[in-house]
């Protein structure tokens, strides 16, 4: 009987910590507000990743285009897409609604929590709440205006040396090295151009870019007549890291999906995918016998690819040592030999053999043929020559910037090019190997004399209407 | 629960337990210790007792003028309104500003900003009354947003680098921060470098990545944060406008000041606008109010909005923290409730702890409890410091003697400080704070060790001299056993934790890998301190001692957020004396110990504070901090000046602390103090620690003292380590000294704890020894009521009440033996709180 006692006991020894749990009422201020649903905020989104892709005035399928509210309201072939407080006459619906929705064309249906939100926005009578400088569409009738230079992402040297194409905002500027025209202007979706490059015989431009957090595209550019070939929306961020195979029919290129794609140039259709990166995809290359593709990632890793099959076969480098958050940034293969630089945030360029030639054991960096001095910061950009007897690579270190050029076969031997003070994001090699393009942060473009590394001419990456000091002044 | 029960177990027993605890418990319930909710008792009718009835006199503004000195420099007021009987309330959300000066204008906040430089004024009218007040604008040239400055603030008090966002170890959705902006060039690099400048658009601003997230211009798990209207928007937008740029040299913060410093507030809903003024390293200042990051340390009590205001809950005390760009301050924030009918009547002070203490108890509305009365005092004083309870003979000559009270009771207190049971109680504390075990130091350095803390304490060497002894200590562990602290902690940065944890009561382990959470503490400053031990060096000696000693060259102590070694560096300075030649230990023992270190002296003089109150005036007493603010700051800095100001003497500390009325104040409460946890207005039960409850539970039943691996006589205190097995002590938490924190030594109480106080064989055995107290009084013939009261006397160090005496005899006389009797009055009493509570 004595274990009657128990409670007694256990309550006395407890008292140490009994809690009152009456939790006091926390005052409430007062109830939200009845929520609106948010054109700009909640239905612009939507319609900006899932339906523009056709639906802009660069394409204008169905004579649509889904870039605002008074776009919708005019609608296109099939009439008005959106009709005032009308959900179910409004086209709009109609066509994204239903088991089996007549839109999108290609993908996804929208999710039933889109279309909701859509049908509501209508319903509360279809309100445009955009900021009012967000309504301007970017087209070729209504060119970008610059104040200060855009950031440049990305350049590329035409093959015949006179012309490099350079990225702009919402667009891609020809200019010729001469300087006897204005740039010609190739002005897409996309708002961030990340990669670019000429095809092998020059005639078609390749471009990949996005516009962030909305959707990636890959434009090819009939360069001549400045005509866009074909516009690809893919995945839900930007693309990256495009380059072309030996004779020009294939582009490979990364995305913030952390995939690698080849697409065919004739068909813009998608031949290859790649999932085994778990980062952001960077920088893509083709094997010199045009079998594998070559990809760096975020992920640190720098990884071979068959390109009939997309089949994964290794990990070029161990996981990159030193190689800070970050991770790799940009790859190129050597014109004549199977081998690969790479460069990325530790800011040491490296040289590897694509093939592995031993076993792989854990840890080890068995491919890499030759590490180069570092330059500060993280290296953002790289090209090498022709002849791969020499490369230009850019580095930031967000408040500075460097670039150098370097010796392919000795490590001891670099050109610095000075006065570059402000974060460098993109290089180029002249096909003649006598001139390296620098750009980047500043969205000024230095042409620099590829053995002396002396500065010849600046000019800034497009046209503007003022210069402010503030933007002269970066980085200093 | 019946197969709990011990078989053995007599019926008897229950009758007379449950019969006991009917008189023990009733007759001075004890008082919940700390986390019991005040009651709320103000809760009631807030509206009623709101500003509604309060009628104002005037009106008082802070600040009393204001200085603009920057195009961006902007700035409020807070208002409050004086009623008619003095007190003032916060009408700040009342009121309205306005300027008849073309000098500056007034948002839609209510800041002040420039429009042209000059003198102005500003007038702020509310509740009926109206007040003008000066307005100088210095100059209004156009400054450059700056990412340190302006940038980095925004994205730190809209939660982009939170830890559960972009702040996160691996960021989110491919975009990191530095945890809370510790790292500006890091976000900067986020913002401008990382993947060639995708986050903002200098070509269209409003098109940049890091404004379009925010606002839901494009889609953002993090949700949407604020509008293109928005004061935010409007700085980011300008700061990408114009270039991004970024001043590494930019003046950084040096503190920042919460004002009111000490809010408080009456009622239920009532509210209270804060002002957070950062200083800056050149010395300008900036009402950063709408920057900093607030948080409550207690929204029971009282909540406090992202835009500073406080907004009363209930009864009680909490803390209002707050976070800007690394910098951290805390004002404590007191709700009164309705206190009315309360008066304050004057209270005995013996000493200047009693002035503090009180008049924080004024301020708070509260109202101590009386003295203790002798026999509860003698307890509690032995046991705090000597760690034992008085024996029979003890109580009944300090409750016979008849010297005036406090002579008599100052005379206990230095009678207790010269008995070998002191030395004793506080080795062991001490050798559980420097974690002397012989896991680390083998068995015979484990008494070595002890031997020297013994040696410290018999002759209450001056703290400062103990710690610094500590830090230079070399040589043989064994000849001197100082030495054994570096063979404890065997690597600079685990030295460096042990140290700042029990030297300075900071917790810098949080630094390692991060700034700190909560404080100013720095990564960097981590491996900068952990530095000044690199040069300890450590040989082993053929008999399994170890000779430490200064290194010629110190081993590196790699910061891995630079790869580089870090370079010995104290991370705060003082106006003490630090001789830049001497070994690094030498300056980091003179730095360390040096009068004018605001924690060294302050944060023992707070713990053991804590030993003789339960709780620390600040609390936990070894996590120090700006967030953690002190519950009486005027009481510890007196304690604190009069312990550097007499040669850092902790007896006179404990004197001084035991001889106070605050000390001596009795457990039981009163109306007026009741709900109080933190402001000493009435003693507070703690329970006996695993070695005071053996060595108390061996006297009260005079069993004799038979410990494992030490020879009898030993006290459970005695022992050196916890390497000596007595299940019993492990059960009740004694500190396996893994750690130096405080909260080691658990006082939590568990089903396991109980059943073993009630069924266990140390209890059970000590009662029950034939050569115990029980059966040496049984054998000498002592009456019913002899037994019942030396039982008393033995276990609760008092003699019975009456009606305790009577009921006692009542149950006498239905147990068949006063063996059995007395045996179960023994077992009840044992189990009673007055026994297991020191009171």
């Amino acid at each position: 009987m004595r274990f009657s006692l128990l409670p007694a006991v256990v309550l006395t020894l407890s008292f140490g910590f009994a809690v009152g749990d009456s939790l006091p009422a926390i005052a409430q201020d007062e109830k939200p507000p009845e929520k609106a649903v948010s054109y700009y905020r909640s239905v612009r989104p939507i319609l900006q990743r899932q339906c523009s892709g056709c639906h802009f005035p660069g394409k204008l399928e169905g004579k649509l285009s889904v870039l605002s509210v008074a776009e919708l309201l005019k609608g296109g072939e099939a009439g008005a897409a959106v009709v005032v407080a009308k959900p179910d006459e409004s086209k709009l619906v109609e066509y994204i609604s239903g088991e089996d929705p007549k839109m999108p064309l290609s993908g996804d249906p929208l999710s039933a929590e889109a279309v909701y939100t859509i049908r509501t926005w209508i319903t509360q009578g279809a309100i445009d709440d955009s900021p009012p400088d967000v309504g301007v569409v970017i087209t070729a009738e209504n060119p970008p205006v610059y104040s200060s230079p855009p950031v440049v992402t990305s350049m590329d040297y035409s093959p015949d040396g006179k012309l490099l194409a350079v990225s702009g905002y919402h667009e891609v500027l020809i200019h010729t090295l001469d300087g006897s025209v204005p740039p010609k202007r190739l002005i897409g979706r996309s708002q961030r151009i990340e990669s670019l490059a000429f095809s092998p015989n020059g005639q078609i431009l390749a471009v990949a870019g996005g516009t962030p957090a909305l959707f990636g595209e890959l434009q090819l550019w009939n360069v001549a007549e400045g005509k866009l070939l074909h516009s690809t929306t893919l995945a839900l961020d930007t693309l990256f890291g495009l380059s072309f195979n030996g004779d020009g029919t294939l582009v490979s290129f990364g995305a913030a999906d952390n995939r690698v794609r080849v697409v065919k140039v004739e068909t813009a259709e998608v031949t290859m995918r790649m999932d085994a990166h778990s980062d952001w995809v960077q920088g893509t290359t083709f094997s010199l016998n045009n079998d594998h593709v070559i990809s760096v990632s975020r992920d640190m890793s720098m990884k071979l690819t068959i390109l009939g099959t997309g089949q994964f076969v290794d990990n070029i480098t161990s996981i990159t040592p030193g190689a800070l958050k970050g991770g790799l940034v940009d790859v190129i293969r050597h014109p004549t030999r199977e081998e690969v630089l790479a460069v990325g945030s530790d800011g040491e360029p490296r040289l590897y053999k694509i093939f592995r030639e031993k076993a792989r054991q854990i840890g080890d960096d068995f491919n890499l043929i030759r590490a180069y001095s570092k330059l500060p910061g993280r290296l953002c950009d790289l090209d090498l020559s022709p002849s791969g007897n020499k490369f230009v690579v850019g580095s930031s270190t967000a408040i500075s910037g460097a670039a150098r050029i370097y010796m392919t076969e000795d490590a001891a031997k670099f050109v610095d090019i000075p006065d570059v003070t402000a974060p460098v994001f993109s290089v180029s090699f002249r096909p003649d190997e006598m001139q390296v393009a620098v750009s980047g942060f500043d969205g000024m473009i230095k042409l620099c004399n590829a053995e002396t590394g002396v500065i010849e001419k600046t000019f800034p990456a497009a046209p503007m209407t003022t210069i402010p000091p503030s933007v002269a002044t970066a980085g200093e | 629960m019946m197969i709990l029960v011990n078989q053995s177990c007599r019926l008897t027993m229950l009758a007379a337990a449950s019969l006991l605890f009917v008189t023990v418990t009733t007759a001075d319930e004890p008082k919940p210790v700390q986390e019991s909710a005040p009651p709320a008792t103000d809760s009631a009718s807030p509206e009623t007792a709101n500003a509604a009835v309060r009628t104002y006199v005037g009106l008082e503004v802070y600040p009393t003028e204001l200085t603009l000195s920057s195009i961006r420099d902007s700035r409020r007021v807070i208002v409050a309104g004086i009623t008619a009987d003095g007190q003032k309330i916060d009408v700040s959300s009342k009121a309205t500003v306005t300027t008849p000066s073309p000098v500056c204008s007034v948002d839609a906040d209510g800041y002040i900003v420039p429009v042209m430089a000059g003198e102005g004024s500003i007038v702020v009218e509310a509740v009926g009354h109206k007040v003008e007040i000066p307005i100088h604008v210095t100059t209004v040239e156009t400054v450059p947003v700056d990412f340190i400055r302006d940038v980095n603030p925004i994205l730190s008090k809209v939660g982009c680098n939170q830890g559960t966002c972009h702040g996160s170890q691996a960021g989110k959705k491919g975009f990191k921060l530095s945890l809370r902006g510790y790292d500006s060039v890091y976000d900067y690099r986020a913002l401008v470098d990382d993947i060639s400048g995708r986050r903002f658009n200098r070509s269209e601003p409003a098109q940049s990545l890091m404004l379009l997230k925010p606002t839901q211009g494009v889609p953002h798990e993090g949700g949407f944060l604020f509008d293109e209207q928005s004061r935010y928007y409007k700085v980011l937008e300008q700061w990408v406008a114009e270039g991004c740029q970024y001043k590494p040299d930019a003046a950084r913060v040096a503190n920042i000041a919460i004002y009111p410093p000490t809010p408080m507030l009456q009622l239920r809903h009532d509210q209270q606008q804060l002002i957070v003024i950062a200083t800056y390293a050149d010395g300008s200042t900036r009402d950063v109010t709408r920057e900093a990051v607030f948080e409550t340390s207690n929204f029971e009590v009282a909540t406090v909005s992202k835009q500073g205001l406080i907004k009363a809950v209930q009864r009680g005390e909490a803390a209002a923290l707050v976070r800007f760009e690394g910098n951290y301050a805390a004002a404590p924030v007191s709700i009164l409730g309705n206190r009315d009918g309360y008066e304050w009547t004057p209270s005995p002070e013996q000493n200047f702890i009693d002035g503090l203490v009180n008049a924080k108890l004024q301020r708070m509305k509260l109202l101590p409890s009386g003295p203790a009365d002798d026999a509860e005092f003698l307890r509690r004083v032995s046991l705090d410091i000597a760690g034992v309870p008085p024996t029979i003979a003890e109580v009944n000559a300090f409750v016979a003697d008849t010297t005036e009270p406090l002579a008599k009771r100052a005379a206990k207190v230095d009678q207790l400080l010269s008995r070998p049971e002191y030395v004793e109680h506080w080795t062991l504390k001490w050798s559980d704070l420097l974690l002397n075990r012989r896991k680390t130091v083998t068995e015979r350095g484990v008494w070595a060790f002890r031997n020297w803390i013994r040696q410290s304490v018999a002759t209450n060497k001056p703290y400062d001299q103990f710690a610094s002894e500590l830090m230079t200590a070399g040589g043989s562990a064994l000849e001197n056993p100082a030495a054994n602290y570096f063979r404890i902690a065997r690597e600079p940065k685990l030295v460096m934790e042990n140290m700042t944890q029990v030297f300075l009561g900071t917790r810098f382990s949080c630094n390692q890998c991060h700034d700190h959470p909560f404080e100013r503490w720095t990564q960097n400053q981590y491996y900068e301190l952990a530095a000044y031990f690199a040069d300890v060096g450590r040989r082993a000696l053929p008999d399994g001692d170890e000779f430490v000693f200064t290194n010629v060259s110190p081993e590196a102590v790699i910061n891995p957020s630079t790869n580089q070694a870090a370079s010995p560096k104290f991370p705060f300075s003082h106006a003490g004396a630090v001789n830049a030649g001497a070994h690094r230990r030498e300056q980091l023992s003179q730095w360390l110990t040096a009068k004018e270190n605001p924690y060294f002296a302050r944060s023992i003089v707070n713990r053991y504070w804590s030993y003789f109150l339960g709780r620390g005036i600040i609390d936990p007493v070894d996590d120090i901090r700006a967030s953690n603010p002190a519950s009486n700051s005027e009481l510890l800095d007196a304690l604190t000046k009069d312990f550097t100001d007499n040669g850092y003497d902790l007896k006179r500390l404990i004197r001084l602390i035991c001889t106070s009325a605050t000390y001596q104040r009795s457990l039981e409460s009163n109306q007026w103090n009741d709900d109080d946890t933190m402001n000493y207005s009435h003693a507070v039960p703690r329970r006996l620690s695993a070695e005071q409850l053996y060595d108390s539970i061996i006297q009260a039943t005079g069993a004799p003292r038979a410990l494992p691996g030490v020879p009898a006589g030993f006290r459970a205190s005695e022992l050196p380590d916890s390497q000596v097995e007595v299940a019993f002590l492990d059960m009740f938490g004694r500190a396996p000294r893994e750690s130096p924190c405080e909260c080691e030594r658990t006082s939590d109480v568990s089903l396991g704890q109980t059943l073993n106080m009630v069924n266990g064989p140390t209890i059970g055995d000590a009662i029950a020894h034939p050569d115990g107290i029980i059966a040496k009084a049984i054998a000498a013939g002592a009456t019913k009521e002899q037994l019942i009261e030396t039982v008393y006397l033995s276990t609760l160090c008092r003699k019975p009440s009456t009606e305790e005496m009577t009921r006692t005899v009542e149950y006498f006389s239905t147990v068949a033996t006063p063996k059995e009797a007395t045996e179960d009055l023994t077992w009840a009493l044992i189990n009673s709180p007055g026994f297991l509570f020191n009171r």
